[in-house]
């Protein structure tokens, strides 16, 4: 919860040419990414005041900040297992090479390969650099609801956004996770989760409440053909990302401990479709 | 001319030696050597068994059995085994697929993993003695099924098993395994049936806890169930009872690591942070208990903490096998151990 403090206070001072030293005090600030789109495209220029922003069901007073100021450290979360051999793994391993050149140079990125076990290639490196995908055979059981609490529960860093990207087709065969007990990790989450389900002949996905688990971090569930390069919808998808906001406030009216709500709308916006996470541990 | 006649022959030295067998099907030499090898008690066939796909296997493998004309018991004994070890190999090999169906024919054919089990079960005959042999053999079936996670199969074999072996405590013990895999969450049960399968888990768990040689597994297995049905109290019952009784550090490790998630469920994170730790102490750096330890101080508000345990987890190049991707295949487990056994019957 505190980990966007420092950022806050900069933001604010340099947006409301306030100083430095009032917000020193500031404890607790809450971040929370939002998407706002209209019509599946994104709704651009909004302010503080457009956003009536609920903790507990308690109105906050709101600062807004647009993301394209922030980095983003963007987890790939590759489904390498067995049921992916074949030319959907060949189609996701490119698309990982693919992905990094989509950053932007203050970006990183990380990537995790999931079978039953779960392994990091790399932690988070500078984007742009080629990828070492190659070779990755499929092999072994699918640990997905695994793979995505163990991306979940990665800290952000101060100052970084933290995208989380499943790319997979959605078949679970040995997660110690259920469904539950990982939206439960979901709602806890400071990472926005992102779904791309490879969609192919053989099968659909065996996973309830993908989509609620996604949407519970503020994020959502894509499919792509399995054939088709992920890249586009992976573009589609981060493009969105970078416009979402970022809006921030310091609970008041409150108690600060245990689960706190959270709920966005835009009062004067009725017909936009809002996302972001359900609430955070206080 | 030349040139055609060199390319035929070129051809015909790369494609590998065929036999046409009695039923028209021809049998490779890899299945013809595969066979022969196994028959001469040469079971060092990994290699060979993983070249060939299921759908050879299963079309060819009894047709080198019919074309070797298998004379005595021990003969039989021979390709019924090795039907199973064909089952095993072909789990990764394409045996859970079913052959394709003609254009019009409704017919849903087994699968191919299928076909080897009940061709190996043919061999046995009708009514075979209760020999040690068949008691062996009937484990073996059912570790095989169990690794292929095909729950039918592993109760009509436990019960098969269970008419010439009664009292036997590992079949009592499989006539549950295979509720739990019927099941199992990716079996895809309907929630209605959900009261059926644990009431019928209950009960066939129960009569195996009354085995003792299988009473802590039996316990554990029934913990696990109660807790997938929200049986909480009655799950951490069961759960405490197996981890006083077990002695396999795999099996101990679940017991702690289910009391764990149940204790994480229910909100009481110290007790659920203890037993998840004492998992670690049986299998340092398990996957599934390292994750849900590192969500335990996510809800303790332990962000960082949380981050550095998957980092540590999600970083170390080799770590210990998680006994939780072998709970579900049951005595699978074994493999190696029971098909051990069984192969020294056929000496």
């Amino acid at each position: 919860v505190n980990q966007f403090l420092s950022l806050l206070i900069v933001l604010i001072c340099g947006s409301f040419g306030l100083r430095e030293q009032t917000f020193r005090t500031v404890a607790n600030a809450v971040s929370v990414d939002v998407s706002v789109t209209a019509n599946k495209k994104a709704v651009l220029g909004l302010a503080a005041k457009d956003f009536l922003v609920l903790d507990n069901g308690v109105p906050q007073t709101v600062s807004v900040v647009t993301t394209d100021t922030l980095p983003i450290d963007v987890t790939i979360l590759l489904d390498v297992s067995f049921s992916t051999d074949g030319p959907v793994l060949a189609g996701l391993t490119r698309a990982a090479t693919d992905i990094s050149k989509l950053l932007l140079p203050r970006d990183r990125i990380r990537l995790i390969l999931v079978t039953h076990e779960l392994h990091e290639a790399f932690d988070f490196a500078p984007a742009g650099m080629p990828l070492s995908v190659t070779n990755v055979a499929g092999r072994g059981a699918t640990s997905l609801l695994d793979g995505l609490v163990a991306g979940m529960l990665k800290a952000r860093a101060d100052n970084r956004r933290h995208l989380l990207v499943a790319i997979t087709d959605g078949r679970d065969t040995l997660s110690f996770f259920d469904s539950r007990a990982a939206y439960r990790v979901a709602l806890l989450s400071d990472a926005v989760v992102q779904l791309l389900l490879a969609r192919d002949e053989d099968g659909v996905p065996n996973v309830a409440d993908l989509g609620a688990l996604a949407r519970a971090t503020g994020g959502d569930v894509r499919t792509f053909s399995a054939t088709a390069p992920v890249v586009h919808p992976f573009s589609a998808m981060l493009r969105e990302f970078r416009l979402n906001y970022v809006i921030y406030y310091v609970p008041v009216g409150v108690p600060a401990g245990g689960w706190h709500d959270i709920s966005v709308t835009i009062p004067g916006r009725p017909n936009v479709d809002v996302r972001a996470r359900k609430g955070y541990l206080g | 001319m030349p040139e055609i006649v060199l390319s035929l022959v070129v051809i015909a030295l790369l494609t590998p030696l065929a036999e046409v067998g009695d039923s028209g099907t021809q049998v490779s030499v890899g299945v013809r050597d595969l066979f022969n090898r196994y028959m001469n008690g040469d079971y060092e066939l990994h290699q060979l068994f993983r070249s060939i796909p299921a759908s050879r296997l299963a079309v060819e493998l009894p047709q080198a059995a019919r074309e070797s004309r298998p004379q005595s018991s021990r003969d039989r004994q021979r390709i019924a085994t090795l039907a199973l070890e064909a089952a095993h190999a072909s789990v990764s090999n394409g045996g859970l697929e079913r052959p394709h169906r003609a254009r019009g024919d409704g017919a849903v054919r087994p699968t191919y993993f299928e076909s080897l089990v009940a061709f190996g079960r043919d061999q046995l005959g009708s009514h075979p003695p209760s020999t040690p042999f068949l008691g062996h053999w009937y484990h073996t079936a059912i570790a095989v099924c169990e690794t292929a996670q095909l729950g039918a199969l592993v109760e009509q074999y436990a019960e098969e098993g269970l008419a010439g072996f009664p009292g036997h405590a590992r079949f009592v013990l499989a006539r549950a395994v295979a509720v739990e895999i019927l099941s199992s969450p990716y079996a895809g049960v309907a929630q209605d049936s959900s009261a059926r399968w644990l009431n019928d888990g209950s009960r066939r768990f129960m009569s195996a806890m009354s085995f003792q040689e299988v009473q802590g597994e039996a316990q554990l297995r029934l913990g696990f169930l109660e807790s997938r049905a929200g049986l909480t109290a009655e799950a951490l019952r069961h759960l405490a009872d197996a981890d006083a009784s077990l002695s396999d550090p795999s099996l101990r490790y679940l017991a702690r690591l289910f009391q764990g998630r149940i204790l994480t469920e229910l909100n009481r994170l110290d007790e659920a942070e203890a037993s998840l730790r004492d998992a670690l102490q049986l299998v340092p750096g398990a996957q599934s208990a390292t994750l849900t330890l590192a969500s335990v101080r996510l809800r303790k508000s332990d962000r960082a903490g949380a981050s550095l345990l998957t980092d540590a987890l999600l970083s170390r190049p080799a770590r210990a096998p998680d006994p939780w991707w072998t709970y579900w295949i049951g005595d699978g487990r074994l493999w190696s151990e029971i098909v051990a056994t069984v192969r020294q019957d056929l000496k």
